[in-house]
């Protein structure tokens, strides 16, 4: 693994986001036939930015 | 060796119930078109995969039904998908499926709705090579790429006009404050001066004791506007979250009476499936009554057998003395035994009717009432964060109201304080007469009132100018939070097009076999993911300028590789039609080697015909020859 990726998995920890997972569940999704919409809000709802 | 069992209802030429058995290893299927062979491999897919085409899904379910039904039953575990046909014709599918995993159809189905099939047969290397990163996941991080930085633009965007908003905001009031401030001295020191004039003189003594007052409420005045700032600020902080809670509130209500109207229709259903549970119950009763009756007519036919064989060791019968006709005996002893023999087959057949409605009762129950429960979940936890966001506004409410009364009694303060410095004013406007003076002090005087008055305004705007700037600081964050992802999915998009390349190429070297039987060299992927395709001492060559036969083996090659490296899990690899492209003898090939690596899996390969060549090659027991009717 690059030193540079271990760098940017630990920033994001440090803010809360697990990336590792974050990247499987939406692979998962994708795989699953969900649209980028779909994805555009999961990714919001990671950043914590969701809209009701 | 274990079974795999498949149960079909109304899918594609089936209609009615129809029941097949595949085992581990190889499944050969050979009819002639329109047989079933298509629609079992239809059936296993809708069990199998989430991801359907609307037109797989038509073309799955049987044209003159509504409904269908498919049942896979493999290591123990039972898997059901309803298919039901909607008003507008479209196919809904629904049930517990193998896999929700879409990329398994186009790896482990070999079939002519298999894109990447296609496009190998249309020669497309373009195609192939689009098919090939969605199959390996290359197309869905650059797909997330897109979705981040659309997200991380808006971000962006938003941020720099908040920034620019705040900035433009803070330098007008800096400016703002600087020029009263200035003006503030000024006046202050015409003040001073008219105060230290020997003209006031007379009334001196007076106007002192006004101006100390007037400091004194002046000070107190400014105390009170700040208050009213912070008591203002705090309101619009609560007025803002109320409205947001009252919103997620009346959006939360909708969606509940939207479920509940779902719940109720189920309920409907749930009555109508009960009434036909009720009926398969009844005729399960029905059946249990035959199949009693045939077993009693079973024990007494062999009662009968017993007393026709207990005479046949006699000239003369021992209860009545009439004499045995040997021959006439054993044909009824034999006729009887045929009777026999049917009525075990019918009781056989109501046994497996009964066990069959059993298990649609089962089924019926788990269906729709787990659906029901479902939802009555769902509801639930509706009505709870309800209640909880009501509690909230409650809470938030009863602030609002302290907040204003805080505010009311400021203002009635702030009005007090005016007035007594009216009142001063007043006072200091009755000594005009003795001080000409006073005029200019009391001007001056209004001017200083006003000006503090706009600074304590200005104060209060740049307060809620700090409310601005958390909202460029969450912002600026989240830009880079997203700036974060976008590197870490281009790292990870670079990675994974370097290893898929390489595994994928492990995975085709494996295959060798297959590879020397399309007469094509090694290796097969670029890393641009473009087809390298050559033929013996490494001549170059096109997918298009391959034989029919040599892309079906190529086809089953790469989807046999991508099958290995992306869902090695699958038990399923099934081969549909492609294998006809391929010559008799190395058709004979492909299937010993798919009998040999497919072992621990169920392969299935369909073919109108049996073939005319090497049958020796394939054991019994890993054939299966169908029992579709043809």
């Amino acid at each position: 693994m690059s030193e540079r990726k271990q760098e940017v998995i630990n920033a994001l920890r440090g803010k809360g986001i697990d990336i590792i997972k974050v990247e499987k569940e939406v692979i998962a999704l994708l795989r699953k036939g969900t649209s980028s919409l779909d994805v555009r809000e999961y990714f919001k709802k990671i950043l914590g930015d969701e809209r009701k | 060796m274990s079974e795999v069992r498949v149960e079909l209802e109304n899918i594609g030429v089936f209609r009615e119930r129809k029941e097949l058995t595949l085992s581990r290893g190889l499944n050969i299927l050979y009819a002639p078109n329109a047989s079933g062979k298509t629609s079992l491999i239809s059936g296993l897919k809708a069990v199998s995969v989430l991801v359907l085409t609307p037109d797989e899904l038509r073309r799955a379910l049987n044209d003159y039904e509504d409904r269908g039904r498919v049942k896979l039953e493999i290591d123990g575990a039972e898997y059901v998908v309803e298919l039901i046909r909607r008003p507008d014709n479209t196919v809904e599918a629904w049930g517990k499926r193998f896999a929700e995993d879409g990329i398994i159809k186009k790896v482990a189905f070999i079939d002519l709705e298999n894109k990447l099939v296609n496009a190998i047969y249309a020669g497309n290397e373009e195609e192939v090579k689009r098919e090939l990163r969605e199959i390996v996941g290359v197309s869905f991080i650059e797909t997330v790429l897109t979705v981040l930085e659309g997200i991380k633009s808006e971000y962006e965007y938003q941020y720099q006009s908040k920034k620019r908003d705040f900035e433009s905001k803070r330098e007008e009031i800096l400016e703002q404050r600087k020029r009263l401030k200035e003006r503030l001295n000024e006046v202050e020191n015409k003040i001073e001066k008219i105060v230290s004039d020997p003209r006031i003189e007379p009334a001196r003594k007076e106007i002192e004791e006004i101006r100390a007052e007037r400091d004194k409420l002046l000070k107190q005045l400014e105390d009170e506007r700040r208050r009213e700032i912070e008591v203002n600020n705090r309101l619009g902080l609560l007025e803002h979250d109320y409205d947001r809670k009252k919103r997620d509130l009346e959006d939360l209500k909708e969606r509940r009476e939207e479920k509940l109207a779902e719940l109720s229709k189920l309920e409907a259903i749930l009555i109508s499936t009960r009434k036909e549970i009720e009926k398969l119950e009844n005729e399960i009763q029905e059946l249990e009554k035959t199949r009693r009756q045939v077993e009693q007519d079973r024990k007494e036919i062999g009662k009968i057998i017993e007393e026709r064989r207990s005479v046949l060791g006699y000239a003369q019968c021992p209860k009545c003395g009439a004499p045995v006709d040997r021959d006439r005996v054993i044909q009824e002893i034999v006729e009887l035994e045929e009777k026999a023999v049917k009525l075990r087959e019918s009781l056989d057949s109501i046994r497996r009717e009964v066990e069959a409605r059993r298990a649609r009762v089962q089924e019926l129950k788990e269906r729709v009432e787990e659906e029901a429960e479902r939802l009555r979940r769902s509801i639930n936890e509706m009505t709870k964060t309800i209640t909880r966001l009501e509690s909230e506004i409650g809470k938030i409410e009863s602030s609002i109201r302290k907040e204003r009364e805080a505010l009311d009694e400021i203002r009635k303060q702030i009005e007090a304080l005016e007035d007594k410095l009216r009142a001063l004013d007043d006072r200091l406007e009755a000594l005009k007469d003795k001080v000409p003076l006073i005029e200019e002090l009391r001007y001056l005087q209004e001017e200083e009132q006003h000006i503090r008055k706009v600074l304590e305004y200005l104060f209060g705007r740049e307060q809620q100018l700090k409310q601005v700037y958390s909202e460029v600081e969450r912002l600026e964050e989240l830009v880079e939070t997203t700036s974060l992802m976008i590197e870490y999915f281009r790292i990870r998009l670079n990675e994974l097009k370097r290893v898929v390349v390489e595994k994928i190429n492990e995975a085709v070297l494996k295959h060798f076999r297959l590879l020397s039987l399309a007469e094509l060299e090694y290796p097969v992927l670029a890393e641009d993911f473009t087809l390298t395709l050559s033929r013996a001492g490494g001549i170059a060559t096109r997918l298009a300028e391959l034989s029919d036969a040599e892309k079906a083996i190529f086809t089953i090659l790469m989807t046999m590789a991508l099958k290995d490296y992306v869902v090695p899990d699958f038990p399923f690899y099934i081969v549909d039609s492609v294998i006809e492209f391929i010559d008799d003898a190395r058709a004979g090939e492909v299937l010993k080697y798919l009998m040999e690596v497919g072992k621990n899996k169920v392969v299935i390969v369909s073919k109108t015909k049996p073939y005319s060549g090497q049958p020796s090659l394939l054991s019994q027991e890993d054939i299966f020859i169908n029992n579709i009717p043809f």
